[in-house]
């Protein structure tokens, strides 16, 4: 009879759903290096898979998936580049990158070719979760 | 005059004894004219030797010429004229009936019956072990006859306090059954429930190998095997010397222990043929084999479908490109190549050694290649798969490798439908259900219960194994000084 509860229990778990989703493999498209920047249009963001552009961060990263040819999918990005330190607020709000990703400031957006390469050779000491904790 | 519990009553005559036997186209019946007396004998052909029954039995019999009563006929026969080394009176039908179909010949005297043993000698000889081949030790494996497999076991344990304790099984088969245990270090307890068991057990047939572990288990609802099985002597009888209780089953060529636990079955006889160094090497590396035949399937699913960011990134670029051009999620491709490697599998079982061996080469590589050139399959799905199923293999128990075959599709269900939380699940209650296991009141998982459960893991060396195991509450604690 325990059996069946137990069942049934997984059965619930299944039907109501978990807090994660199930991905389509084929279609992900991975994120190593993101870079950020201030336009004139609002933010651009740039990524090995893509560009995305938009009034606020939210929109840039909508823009990108839009124009992303599969799925696109931030936990995997190791370092993301901020062009203007007014953004790193958002991007740590947005809860997108996961904490481990490392942080670096530049004063312009580079070719995202060989960048991660690059910069997993010259590591940075500051990640998210450094900046997460720095929040007021 | 056969009774429902099988068993036969009636007067010991001929009428009696050819009637049971009617219809039977081995039964062998001749009457002898010894003097004024007539005798009768009887045989089954293929059970007994013709010429030995002559030599030994008629001969003597007839040129017993002297005796003036068939009772003397029949002393005489018992103890003085007839050469057979066994020699017994008969003092009802059954027993009889069972001595004919026990490789005896049995002669009539009037109402008295004398069986003389006159087995034949047609039997298959032992032969090195096909499953458990290991590269030093002993090449002589179990055979199907239950007499022949105690001789080996008398040669591995000259002790003269081994113990075979002889029963039937089954009320048509009248399978023999030895139970072997060593007197004064098996826990008495071990021997008397094992032999509680075999008593209890009513069925037509004890004939196949499940029907001995089913009915002497009591049937549990698990696939884990809860009797270890073995084709290996040496084997057989060091796990007497470690305090556990045997079954040879007259009809299998293989020898049953139990108590069984995990760690039983996951030492290989190879363990004690080479050094203690390389043994607890290979001893990690088949539990390490374990933990990968059980979940990789499950954990590749979990991973690539419901938490790819737990995978390094170029790991998960090798997935993605791979999976690229496969029209089936990554679930269906594993899932699915599972039931393929299952397929296969019980294909080859199935088939003679030779074809066996083509079809497992035209259906492992051959389609598995071209599937994946056809982008039918990822190569990351069938890299998986097959790898689990190799690490099955590196198993030593048969039964138990099946068992994990088994929860190895569950586990692999499970996280496809809840990802590593469902891994996780299955991973629990696969625990529960093993620590609700026992065998013989030992607990399935009793190695990794006590304090020392992590020197299971490892074969330690021999010398330091002054004491038997404790979960078996041998008599004899100590194994050496």
């Amino acid at each position: 009879m325990k059996w069946l509860y137990l069942v049934l229990a997984v059965a619930l778990t299944c039907v109501f759903g978990l807090p994660f989703r199930e991905y389509d493999t084929a279609r992900l498209l991975p994120i190593r290096t993101l870079q950020a920047a201030v336009t004139e249009q609002g933010v651009k963001i740039v990524s090995e898979v893509g560009e995305g552009e938009g009034a606020t961060w939210e929109a840039a990263v909508q823009n990108l998936r839009d124009n992303a040819s599969g799925e696109v999918f931030f936990d995997t990005a190791e370092q993301i580049i901020l062009c203007d330190r007014s953004l790193t607020n958002r991007v740590v709000e947005s809860g997108l990158l996961r904490p481990a990703a490392q942080v670096y400031y530049a004063d312009a957006l580079r070719s995202p070719e060989g960048l991660n390469e690059y910069l997993t050779a010259h590591e940075s000491s500051l990640t998210v979760a450094d900046l997460k904790a720095a929040r007021p | 005059m056969r009774l429902p519990d099988g068993t036969y009553r009636g007067a010991v005559s001929d009428e009696n004894i050819s009637a049971i036997f009617s219809g039977a186209g081995d039964f062998n019946r001749r009457v002898l004219r010894v003097g004024s007396h007539t005798l009768y004998l009887y045989a089954i052909d293929g059970l007994t030797s013709g010429g030995d029954i002559s030599e030994y039995v008629v001969k003597p019999l007839l040129q017993d010429t002297a005796a003036q009563s068939m009772d003397l006929l029949c002393d005489r026969a018992l103890h003085s004229t007839v050469y057979n080394s066994v020699a017994e009176a008969c003092e009802d039908l059954n027993t009889v009936a069972l001595k004919l179909v026990n490789g005896f010949s049995v002669v009539l005297f009037g109402s008295r019956a004398v069986a003389f043993e006159d087995k034949t000698g047609e039997k298959r000889s032992p032969s090195a072990p096909e499953v458990e081949n290991t590269v030093k030790g002993p090449k002589d494996a179990f055979t199907e006859t239950v007499r022949t497999n105690t001789s080996l076991l008398r040669r591995h344990l000259r002790t003269p306090a081994l113990r075979l304790y002889e029963t039937k099984v089954g009320q048509r088969s009248l399978t023999n059954v030895t139970l072997a245990y060593i007197d004064g270090l098996t826990d008495p307890t071990l021997v008397e429930r094992m032999k509680q068991r075999l008593s209890e057990i009513d069925v037509d047939g004890l004939v196949t190998p499940s029907s001995v572990e089913e009915y002497v288990t009591c049937s549990r609802p698990t696939a884990f095997p809860l009797l270890q099985y073995t084709e290996r002597t040496d084997r057989f009888a060091q796990a007497l010397l470690d305090g556990r209780v045997g079954l040879l089953v007259d009809g299998l060529p293989l020898g049953y222990l139990a108590p069984v636990d995990l760690g039983w079955l996951m030492a290989s006889p190879e363990d004690r043929g080479t050094d203690f160094v390389s043994a607890s090497c290979l001893r990690v590396l088949r539990y390490l084999a374990l933990l990968v035949g059980l979940f990789l399937p499950g954990l590749y699913v979990a991973m690539a479908a419901f938490h790819p960011e737990m995978l390094p990134t170029a790991l998960l670029q090798s997935i993605i490109e791979s999976k690229q051009s496969v029209p089936f999620p990554t679930i269906f491709e594993v899932l699915g190549l599972l039931i393929a490697f299952e397929l296969l599998q019980e294909a080859s079982v199935a088939l003679p050694q030779s074809i066996g061996q083509s079809l497992s080469i035209i259906g492992g590589l051959v389609v598995g290649t071209a599937a994946v050139e056809a982008s039918i399959l990822s190569p990351a799905a069938l890299i998986v798969v097959a790898t689990a199923g190799i690490a099955g293999y590196a198993l030593p128990g048969r039964s138990f490798a099946d068992a994990i075959r088994l929860w190895r599709f569950l586990l692999a269900v499970l996280a496809s439908l809840l990802g590593l939380f469902g891994l996780t699940l299955g991973a629990l209650v696969l625990l529960v259900h093993l620590a609700q296991q026992e065998s013989l009141s030992v607990a399935y998982l009793a190695p990794f219960s006590r304090v020392s459960g992590i020197t299971s893991l490892l074969r330690t060396r021999l010398k330091n194994q002054k004491y038997r195991d404790s979960a078996l509450h041998p008599l004899d604690q100590r194994n050496q000084k």
